[in-house]
């Protein structure tokens, strides 16, 4: 991710065109990276507002019976790469979108797992999932 | 009267100047974007940079086996829901895939411009 420049002292030195022009380059990439095409389901938020079916995942393996509300669920986000770091104190269900287009499934395994042929089981995604967090010291 | 003509004069040369630069800096952005895809087939002329903070342009020319000059344009409009991809005046929706390879290619081409021609400014 890009961020936004804040040193005056910084951005005096240049040219005005060279301010102008790095500000859209910012402007541009974040525009990309952004752009919807690159998300599955985003963030938090309700299970009604999810177009999925969604399937619970839970937490390394870790068994139901963590009461938590639809704010805490953490959904997966392809566009996101801070979706592990949730605090491990908050109790987190992980929902997986389950699209029937099997496109899709692709590019959200892709973008959790890196290089996940295109012979992809869900299964696959959650593991991929059980070692980000794994990593993340979950 | 002498003073405004020469104001008027002053200032066409420092718009001209302004925008000359600012050319020129898309133009040096595209040789460093040219290479974003690895080297640059022999005999063919490739640039890729960023028009505006929408739309990402491939431009490739290269002779074809009858020595054939040929030209292809790829114009990437990047909108919030999707990513339109136009050659040759057709519109056609990118595929994830292809969306993904446009996104890498961008990355790198921010990283490199961003290295080697504004001294980190961007990031």
């Amino acid at each position: 991710m890009v961020h936004k420049v804040d040193n005056s002292e910084q951005l005096g030195q240049y040219p005005h065109e060279v301010i102008l022009r790095t500000t859209l380059l910012r402007d541009a990439i974040n525009s990309l990276n952004n752009s919807a095409v690159f998300s599955t389901a985003v963030t938090r938020h309700s299970a009604a507002s999810n177009p999925f079916p969604l399937r619970p995942y839970f937490v390394n393996g870790q068994s139901p019976g963590i009461n938590q509300s639809a704010e805490t669920s953490l959904y997966v986000d392809s566009n996101r790469a801070d979706f592990a770091k949730v605090q491990s104190s908050v109790p987190v269900e992980v929902r997986m979108p389950v699209p029937e287009n099997k496109e899709v499934v692709d590019h959200t395994a892709n973008q959790i797992g890196g290089a996940i042929g295109s012979q992809l089981d869900v299964r696959d995604i959650q593991s991929s999932l059980d070692q980000i967090y794994a990593e993340a010291g979950q | 009267m002498f003073q405004k003509l020469l104001n008027g004069i002053i200032g066409q040369r420092s718009e001209q100047r302004h925008a000359d630069l600012y050319r020129n800096l898309i133009r040096h952005e595209a040789k460093i974007g040219s290479t974003v895809f690895g080297a640059v087939p022999k005999g063919h002329r490739r640039e890729f940079f960023c028009l505006d903070e929408h739309t990402w342009v491939w431009h490739e020319e290269w002779k074809d086996d009858s020595g054939q000059l040929q030209i292809r344009t790829t114009r990437y409009d990047v909108r919030p829901d999707a990513i339109l991809k136009s050659q040759n005046g057709h519109y056609q929706k990118v595929s994830v895939a292809e969306a993904q390879r446009l996104r890498q290619a961008a990355n790198s081409y921010i990283d490199r411009v961003n290295r080697e021609m504004y001294n980190g400014l961007i990031a």
